[in-house]
């Protein structure tokens, strides 16, 4: 009887969380009148902000696949000295608060920064560009990416690694046929944790580039000059357009490997 | 030891010299080990002793500290494993689940051309034929997940099969199944070794499974190899302490050798004297080609099998005389297909005898027996072989 009690508790606890993550957004949904998100819909800035969030998003997430699974598999299958130092660089952009973060690239990617005055040489500019934007989603997004991946290749059998050794693959090989393959949903999840930050980011973005406005800098412009309702109402677009973006990524990033696990 | 049948020369397909390993704090000492082609050599010993560690290095996976590996007397020591042409069994089938049966099997294939063009052997392969031999034909476009334990690990012996291997490496592959599936597999798998005289070294800690796949066993004893030999020569002629209990040997008693006959063929009678708890004291005699001085200490091995039991009245006064002995019977429980008798004479003893003995000798805890040591059972091990 004190076990289910005990449970009971967790459940009781468990509701409370899922619902102060659920009622705020459900609320905003529910109290902005249709006529007014149609109305929001209609401008064209908000449409442009929301489509360039989510356009920056997709490719910081595919940047960050690119350059964090390498790492990820090493920090996974390798061992190296000061493995535990690397690994906390990983997650330090979770520690950095967000508008700190975007200073601190603004040095070294603004017109100033060292690799903002190369990058102009080549007609490039980091700082109120798409770029920039790009540059501080991925700032702010990497250990979401990393992490996720790391913890793909870490739950690989060693053992499917080294049969595949022993059927004639190189260690390049091994990576290509098994654990690639073997890790593609932790992978893909990596790839949809870092879209859904990157599309929320507002701090390091805010501070890289203003202009192009992206959905989160653009909401935040209505709260200023139009008052609450306004806002409140580009707010409920964008939570409808990425959140359902979201689900359908998850949806496809899990689903190819479901069907391999039922094929029977 | 090289096992050599009188008058032929066997080819070793793979030869180990001197092979010494560092893993952490285990150490591999000097193991030299060479197993004929078509034959199938078991390491059996207890967990921890290093027999995975020792397949391990055979398989490329770790570079030995000083030694030589030499498969068809090629040197192998310094290649990665893929470029060994092994086929490596392990224990839980390490199948891709992300692929079906056949993509499975067929997986080695995809590596083939580039190290190896021109190999004919390899091109030959039919996997049809394997699968059909397998028994696993109608399983192709299965998903892993759904194979019984048994069948994956036919899978996966498919897929080494494919490879072509020059020879396979077992890490006990039959300790995840059940009963069952283990007494089937180990059936087929010996066919099939034979059959297709495949060379195979078989790790395993099961003595039984030992027994019925190996034509050479060596026994593994914290890094080294113990004693290798034929299964009669391990299983009757342990030549240490440590190797007779591994086998169930378990009657060891410490003697004295009072008497020494030389023999013919370097055999000798030798008379050892084995003094009981109570004083008293038994002279076995044994024929044994070992070599050991008058007044050395010895021990005296009997497999618990082999003792013969008769019911005796304690009224009857009868004489130690050499190979009998009498006790009395302290305890009977069933031991698997057998039971286990402990008895109580001039030392401990244990025999085991089936159910249809314990029911015509109508044997009992507390009566009074003779036990009876079959000379040519009883085994003489030199002590401090090993130290």
């Amino acid at each position: 009887m004190g076990n289910r009690i005990f449970f009971l508790l967790f459940w009781l606890v468990g509701s409370i969380i899922l619902a102060f993550t659920l009622i705020p957004l459900v609320n905003l949904f529910l109290t902005q009148p249709l006529s007014s998100i149609v109305n929001v819909a209609g401008m064209q800035d908000v449409r442009a902000s929301i489509y360039l969030s989510m356009i920056t998003a997709v490719i910081t997430a595919l940047l960050a696949a690119i350059l964090g699974t390498p790492l990820a598999y090493l920090l996974a299958r390798r061992s190296f000295p000061h493995q535990a130092v690397i690994e906390a660089i990983v997650d330090l952009p979770l520690a950095v608060p967000h508008t700190v973060a975007g200073i601190s690239l603004l040095f070294i990617f603004g017109r100033n920064g060292p690799i903002g005055r190369i990058a102009q040489h080549f007609g490039l500019s980091f700082w109120g560009s798409s770029l920039g934007i790009i540059i501080g989603m991925l700032f702010v997004s990497s250990p979401y990416m990393i992490n996720a991946a790391r913890e793909g290749f870490e739950s690989i059998d060693i053992r499917l690694e080294k049969a595949a050794r022993t059927l004639g693959a190189t260690p390049r090989q091994v990576f290509l046929h098994v654990s690639l393959p073997l890790s593609l949903r932790s992978i893909l999840t990596g790839i949809v944790l870092t879209y859904a930050r990157s599309i929320a980011e507002f701090g390091a973005v805010i501070v890289m580039a203003y202009y192009p406005q992206t959905a989160p800098v653009k909401i935040y412009e209505l709260f200023l000059s139009g008052g609450i309702e306004q806002a409140a109402a580009a707010a409920a677009l964008l939570l409808l357009i990425t959140l359902s973006t979201f689900v359908l990524f998850r949806y496809f990033a899990y689903k190819p490997r479901l069907k391999q696990y039922h094929k029977n | 030891m090289p096992l050599k049948m009188k008058g032929t020369v066997e080819v070793m397909t793979i030869q180990v010299e001197n092979l010494t390993l560092q893993i952490g704090s285990f150490r591999l000492k000097d193991i030299s080990l060479n197993v004929p082609t078509g034959k199938v050599a078991v390491i059996l010993g207890p967990s921890g002793s290093g027999k995975s560690i020792l397949l391990d290095a055979l398989a490329g996976f770790s570079r030995p500290q000083s030694g030589r590996i030499l498969l068809d007397s090629q040197d192998i020591t310094a290649l990665p494993p893929e470029a060994r042409k092994i086929g490596f069994m392990f224990q839980d089938n390490a199948l891709f689940p992300n692929l079906t049966v056949r993509e499975n099997i067929l997986f080695s294939l995809r590596f083939r051309n580039r190290r190896t063009p021109a190999d004919d052997k390899e091109s030959k392969i039919d996997v049809g034929q394997i699968m059909r031999m397998l028994h696993i034909d109608h399983l192709t476009d299965r998903a892993i997940g759904g194979l019984s334990g048994g069948e994956k690990q036919r899978v996966a012996l498919g897929r080494a099969l494919v490879r072509n291997p020059r020879i396979f490496l077992f890490d006990e592959p039959m300790s995840a199944l059940d009963a069952r599936a283990k007494e089937e597999l180990q059936i087929e798998l010996s066919e099939l070794l034979h059959k297709l005289s495949l060379t195979a070294i078989y790790v395993t800690h099961d003595q039984a499974e030992a027994s019925a796949l190996g034509d050479l066993i060596c026994i593994m004893e914290n890094g080294q190899l113990a004693q290798t030999g034929t299964h009669d020569e391990i299983f009757r002629h342990p030549n240490s302490p440590f190797v007779a209990k591994f086998v169930g040997m378990e009657n060891l008693f410490d003697g004295k050798v009072i008497e020494l006959h030389p023999e013919s063929d370097r055999r000798s009678l030798v008379s050892v004297q084995v003094i009981g708890t109570d004083g008293s004291s038994t002279a076995f005699t044994i024929i044994t080609n070992q070599e050991v001085k008058l007044g050395e200490q010895v021990l005296i091995g009997i497999r618990p099998e082999d003792l013969i039991i008769q019911p005796r009245s304690p009224k009857q006064q009868f004489i130690d005389n050499g190979d009998k002995i009498f006790a009395t019977i302290k305890d009977i429980v069933p031991w698997g297909i057998v039971y286990r008798l402990q008895m109580e004479g001039p030392f401990l003893i244990t025999a085991y005898q089936n159910h249809q003995n314990i029911e015509k000798l109508n044997l009992t805890e507390q009566q009074y027996v003779q036990v009876t040591f079959p000379s040519t059972s009883l085994h003489l091990i030199k002590k401090g072989l090993k130290d």
